[in-house]
């Protein structure tokens, strides 16, 4: 059961307001998807309320959770992003919001934001990047991730797929050789998430596939997701 | 609080348990046999609620001969586990749970293979290779996952339980100061029983064979 | 945490053209303590009839006890082989006869009919049916068996296929569930014969 703001007399700063994300990295590009449904309980707030955003011409932030935590966290990201570039006449890359990230979560270790950010983006030296993250700031970089409601559908799949977990046919060693094309990694994304908007009943409405390579920057694309 | 460890060999079982009778924070009694000689080649031991454990155990003990007698063979380790089980499952649907966790060893003379099952107070039972129960749990496992082998003589297995019980003294808040190791083979079942502190204050680790003195230890 | 979930299961069921699977980890616990890593909870009723048992442990090895009993008692009865669909209300009514202290169990019924054509069937604690064409799944790895499933169930896949399908699924979703796994069991039922796979997993 999803947390709601209200429970018996106590009040609880707190709300899961559902919906999932996932994020693969390619060698020269990186997808991330996002449905676009907030819930409250038993409640659909709206069917449109995007949770990845576009923060630099290289980078994507997509966040499950709070709403309101990501929002504001957001809002803190991106003028920290808006900063960083008249300080120092560039754009920030995306180890560094990676990075930063993770600090302005840490700095509210005692009053954290409920959020599962994911960063994604093109490393330095051209490659796609996922960055994932606890509440409180704890970051790993990884080939993919899945986050949100449907984390434990999303997951095992992408595991099998591009982890090449108990496969017979693939090594997980050789897991380099056999990285999805930009294609295959968006007809996983947009299969996944059919499969999780059929069982989830906080994913579905609309999923946004962010796709960011070197040369084409951030590109959106918007598909439909079962709306029951 | 309460220790109980089991190991299956090919041909051998070993049991191992503590010996003490605790209420609350006082032991009442420091030589209680907790387990039960089910028949010539199969042993209970009985850990859980103080009157559960013997009312039970107690019940199952005499069943089980009563079995033997009228089947005029004696039941198998499979046999005694199974209905065992059975019994306390029927009484944890009832007004009167039994609050009991088991291990059953036994040799079975006819196959010439052993065997040893282990039930939960919630009647869920499992044939495994070595187990324990309670806190004992959390020590014992991790060393017999570890030195565990299909192929361990009688002489490992009692000295493998021997590291376990060492590992408890060494690490378990709750001392226990004497055991009661059986084995089951062929022959029957033989009862070793903890030395106790030696003069020195030292705490020994040796166990006495009951019927002939032999010592044995970890060493 | 529920008690469904003390002891930790996983099972999954799926249907192909003329066959169905059904498989399960091999996990038994006490909570996050590991006790046996070959206890399986699908069991044999009839060679194209097998029933999965997700949940408390001590209540999946009574159902089956009891399972086994009325089925016997059906065969030596009616002289007939029990039916997917007669077991599947069978069950139903020994669980609902429980309705006020329940088996915490959550059975999965898979096999051929007479006619051999897949059938599958689910139902809750107490016994309420629930059918699917596709796959049912349960125990505690059920949201990533649910996920797995979705991706890789097609209609009319061949018994070979479907048994790709169904173990993928089960290792994969039992990897990221620390309450199953430890190996698995995959049971191939076909109109000529039924083949059991015991699949390695990761121990951990």
């Amino acid at each position: 059961m999803v947390p709601t703001e209200h429970h018996g007399d106590q009040w609880e700063p707190y709300v899961d307001n559902g919906g999932s994300t996932l994020a693969i990295a390619g060698e020269d590009f990186v997808v991330i998807g996002s449905d676009t449904r907030s819930s409250d309980g038993y409640n659909i707030n709206t069917r449109y309320d995007p949770k990845a955003f576009k923060f630099t011409n290289n980078t994507v932030l997509a966040t499950t959770g709070y709403r309101a935590d990501c929002k504001s966290m957001a809002k803190s990201v991106q003028a920290q992003i808006t900063k960083y570039a008249h300080d120092h006449g560039k754009e920030m890359s995306v180890e560094a919001m990676a990075q930063m990230l993770s600090i302005m979560m840490y700095q509210k270790r005692f009053f954290s934001y409920y959020v599962f950010p994911i960063v994604a983006g093109i490393d330095k030296e051209g490659k796609g990047a996922v960055y994932s993250y606890d509440p409180v700031g704890n970051m790993e970089r990884v080939g993919f991730r899945a986050f949100g409601s449907s984390s434990a559908l999303l997951q095992p799949f992408i595991d099998d797929q591009l982890g090449f977990k108990n496969r017979a046919d693939i090594k997980p060693e050789e897991r380099e050789l056999h990285l999805p094309d930009l294609q295959q990694a968006k007809n996983i994304i947009t299969d996944v998430f059919n499969g999780a908007a059929e069982r989830d009943i906080y994913t579905g409405d609309g999923l946004q596939l962010f796709t960011i390579t070197k040369e084409g920057g951030i590109e959106l694309e918007e598909l439909p997701l079962k709306r029951d | 609080m309460e220790t109980q460890i089991g190991i299956r060999g090919d041909n051998f079982v070993v049991l191992l348990s503590d010996k003490i009778v605790a209420q609350s924070i006082v032991k009442m009694k420091h030589n209680q046999d907790k387990m039960k000689q089910l028949n010539k080649n199969n042993v209970m031991s009985v850990t859980g609620e103080a009157g559960d454990v013997d009312s039970f155990s107690e019940y199952i003990e005499a069943n089980i001969k009563l079995f033997g007698l009228r089947q005029n063979r004696p039941l198998t380790t499979s046999e005694c586990a199974y209905w065992t089980r059975g019994t306390l499952a029927e009484a944890l649907r009832s007004r009167s749970p039994y609050n009991v966790n088991l291990l059953i060893g036994g040799f079975n003379p006819n196959t010439k293979k052993s065997s040893l099952y282990r039930i939960d107070y919630l009647s869920s039972i499992c044939e495994v290779p070595f187990a324990a129960h309670g806190y004992t749990s959390y020590f014992a496992y991790s060393l017999m996952d570890k030195e565990y082998r299909k192929d361990l003589t009688k002489e490992e297995a009692i000295k493998l339980a021997i590291r376990c019980v060492k590992q408890l003294d060494h690490r378990f808040l709750v001392g226990q100061p004497g055991f009661i190791l059986r084995v089951i083979d062929e022959e029957g079942i033989h009862t070793y029983d903890s030395q106790p502190i030696l003069e020195n204050g030292q705490r020994s680790f040796n166990f006495v064979n009951v019927a002939n003195n032999v010592v044995v230890s970890e060493a | 945490m529920s008690i469904t979930q003390y002891n930790g299961s996983a099972i999954v069921a799926m249907t192909g053209k003329n066959c169905v699977v059904i498989g399960c980890d091999k996990r038994l616990g006490q909570q996050a303590l590991t006790v046996d890593m070959n206890f399986e909870k699908v069991f044999r009723v009839k060679d194209k009839l097998y029933v999965g048992l997700p949940g408390l442990a001590t209540d999946v090895q009574t159902l089956h006890d009891r399972i086994r009993y009325r089925v016997n008692m059906y065969d030596l009865e009616e002289e007939r082989a029990i039916q997917p669909d007669n077991l599947a209300h069978m069950i139903s009514n020994m669980l609902y006869q429980k309705r006020f202290g329940p088996y915490f169990c959550e059975p999965i019924i898979a096999g051929l009919t007479e006619k051999d054509e897949p059938y599958i069937m689910g139902m809750d604690l107490i016994g309420c049916l629930s059918s699917a064409p596709d796959f049912i799944v349960g125990g505690t790895a059920s949201d990533n068996l649910y996920g797995m499933c979705e991706a890789l169930w097609e209609p009319d896949l061949g018994p070979d296929d479907l048994f790709r399908s169904a173990s993928q699924a089960l290792l994969n979703a039992v990897d990221r569930d620390a309450m199953s796994g430890w190996g698995a069991v995959v049971h191939v039922i076909t109109p000529e014969k039924t083949e059991t796979y015991h699949l390695q997993g990761r121990q951990d």
